[in-house]
């Protein structure tokens, strides 16, 4: 990084300045060369070892392969747990959206009485640790029959998503102003077709944003599993944790690889959208 | 009333007139705070009707009902005879114009004046020919294709007026249009509104706290406080001869004297101010008078003094404004006045020094008690 003199001259003309802002700058690289180490590295690592063909986790590989791949793969096991995690991520994206998005609108947009008591209780599940949470719902789900349904799960998974909507989807509803509804219904529209069509359409990279993160939080979710999901219900993380704990079996590095690869698609697909809504 | 027609029939270039509006005892609460108290107002089709009032004083509240966008605790709001208080804002068919112009930011400057035509179904070739007739009207013709974003404060406005006005609405509800713009595109902006809205013959209800806006605009000045309407007349007629204390201060800039005595005796009534007295002819029941700064000489103390109220004082402060010099005092019976004369010999007031004010009792406003 060159800085030009005059520039660095006029923000610190003093020896000493110069010399803290030296150290500033190295201590600035040192933090980012830390968390590309702690962050990409991993990913990159499990990544590199996916594709080695030794019977065991081992670094640095020996041989390269798709062997991981193809025991992920055609492993009924690992593809039946996967299928499952997929479709109870994506039944708990829709669920919490469809119950976020009109409380949102509720709390921000009307007068209705306890709306903040609603958004307290909304978010209330961030402040319970998941384990005493889980604890809590196991309780009330052997009295309710939940135990081990899939159901049972998408509704625990439901309420640890649904803080992320209300608080992302509730600030960027925040910065649309009212007066756009407003304008809207003057001209003729109704008010559900000017909330659909300026409000929603103005919310929607933050919905989809938001959307994502309640998927990746349900796909990513092992602890409430664990509790609820009694032994017939095992999505990709309890798989991944019950083989972690039988012995090692390499393919989990196949399995985490395809996870990262995933969630960087599905993060590039919100970036993609959010810098085309601009 | 047969003014509403079915929006599809509307045949675009053809001139329709505003529509009238009458508020009886229209009465806003928000919980124990009444916002609106029992208003009447009745606006003429075609009318330039300005909302004046500090902030707080029920104006905006007054054209959020209009707009139906709140409904009123009681009383009726009727647009062209027809009883609107109920009524979803769609289908009233007005136009609103925010102060921060609430233009669509995901549209173009086309497709935001087009909205409104899209949802009262006009035609794709007459959308089309109104959008470009109002970009004409405001002349923006050259930015169609540009995002909200990319224009500066006044063109945007300029846009959220050609959006409101697009569907020909009977009436136009603006709330402070030129709050967020600075002082020289204020005045152009001004001129802009004038124009549209003699070329278009809506009715306008204007909102707004500035006193110089509802003078150029306005053919009438409601002016309001705590919920109520104190006057209502033409800016003219309301800067000139303000009924009471408060509008005297706060629309005529006039100096209120609180002190003066003012006593009837048959048909004469006479002005005693700080021991000086003058007469005028008329029987009044005024509490208080009051004269405006132009209407003051500043006189040597020998001045004659027929017919004219004397007031001494000492100046505090001598503003040179270009046409005209504005003197601050302070009288003798301690109140604060303004005076603005042309004349040369405000050169030579100095500071502290002792001056002698002339009003000639023609000038000065007798006004009643306040209500």
């Amino acid at each position: 990084m060159s800085t030009p003199d005059s520039v660095r001259g006029s923000r610190a003309g003093t020896a000493g300045g110069r010399i803290s802002d030296g150290i500033t700058r190295w201590i600035g690289r040192i933090i980012l060369a830390i968390a590309i180490v702690f962050t990409v590295g991993p990913g990159i690592l499990v990544v590199l070892l996916s594709f080695s063909t030794s019977q065991y986790i081992e670094f640095p590989p020996t041989q390269f392969g798709f062997t991981q791949y193809e025991s992920f793969f055609t492993s009924s096991t690992w593809m039946g747990a996967l299928g499952l995690s997929l479709w109870i991520a994506l039944a708990t994206a829709v669920l919490s959206l469809a119950i976020a998005i009109p409380a949102v609108l509720a709390i921000q947009r009307t007068r209705m009485p306890g709306r903040n008591v609603l958004f307290g209780l909304g978010v209330s599940s961030m402040l319970i640790p998941v384990s005493a949470y889980a604890v809590a719902l196991y309780g009330l789900y052997s009295v309710t029959n939940l135990l081990g349904t899939p159901f049972g799960l998408i509704i625990a998974h439901t309420l640890l998503s649904v803080p992320l909507v209300l608080l992302i989807a509730g600030s960027a509803l925040a910065r649309i102003p009212r007066e756009l509804d407003l304008v809207a219904m003057t001209l003729g529209a109704s008010r559900a077709r000017a909330i659909v069509g300026i409000t929603l359409r103005l919310l929607a990279p933050a919905l989809l944003t938001t959307g994502i993160l309640a998927f990746l939080t349900s796909f990513d979710e092992a602890v409430l599993v664990s509790f609820l999901g009694g032994v017939g219900l095992i999505t990709l993380p309890k798989a991944i944790f019950d083989s972690v704990r039988y012995g090692i079996d390499p393919s989990i590095t196949a399995i985490a690889a395809t996870l990262i690869v995933l969630s960087a698609l599905l993060m590039l697909v919100r970036t993609l959208v959010e810098r085309k809504s601009r | 009333m047969t003014t509403i027609q079915p929006e599809a029939t509307q045949t675009p270039g053809t001139a329709r007139r505003g529509s009238s509006v009458d508020l009886t005892a229209v009465t806003k609460r928000f919980g124990t705070f009444t916002a609106v108290d029992a208003i009447d107002l009745s606006i003429a089709p075609g009318e330039f009707v300005t909302l004046l009032g500090p902030s707080g004083s029920g104006k905006t509240t007054i054209l959020r009902m209009l707009a139906g966008f709140e409904v009123p605790t009681s009383g009726s709001i009727e647009i062209a005879g027809r009883e609107v208080s109920r009524m979803a804002p769609a289908a009233r068919n007005i136009g609103m114009v925010f102060q921060q112009y609430a233009l669509f930011p995901h549209l173009t400057v086309r497709e935001n004046i087009l909205y409104g035509l899209r949802m009262h179904r006009w035609t794709r070739e007459e959308r089309e020919a109104r959008t470009t007739e109002m970009l004409e009207l405001v002349g923006l013709v050259h930015l169609g294709q540009r995002r909200p974003s990319e224009l500066s404060g006044g063109q945007q406005q300029r846009v959220a007026l050609a959006r409101a006005l697009a569907i020909r609405p009977q009436l136009l509800l603006m709330d402070e249009p030129l709050g967020a713009l600075d002082r020289a595109l204020r005045v152009d902006m001004s001129e802009e509104i004038k124009r549209l809205h003699r070329e278009t013959g809506t009715t306008f209800l204007y909102v707004t706290h500035d006193q110089e806006e509802a003078l150029l605009l306005s053919d009438r000045v409601a002016i309001m406080r705590e919920g109520r309407i104190r006057a209502l007349s033409t800016p003219e007629d309301l800067f000139e001869r303000p009924p009471t204390k408060f509008v005297a201060e706060f629309f005529s800039n006039s100096n209120v004297l609180d002190a003066a005595e003012i006593a009837t005796s048959g048909d004469r009534t006479e002005i005693i101010y700080d021991g000086r007295s003058v007469a005028r002819p008329g029987a009044t029941d005024a509490a208080a008078v009051a004269f405006q700064p132009h209407r003051a000489r500043v006189v040597d103390g020998t001045a004659d003094g027929t017919n004219e109220l004397l007031i001494t004082g000492t100046v505090n402060e001598v503003l040179f404004m270009g046409m005209l010099h504005q003197i601050v005092l302070t009288d003798s019976t301690g109140k604060r006045l303004v005076v603005r004369t042309a004349g040369q010999d405000a050169r030579r007031i100095a500071t502290g020094a002792p001056v002698t004010l002339a009003v000639h009792s023609d000038d000065l406003i007798l006004l009643r008690a306040e209500a």
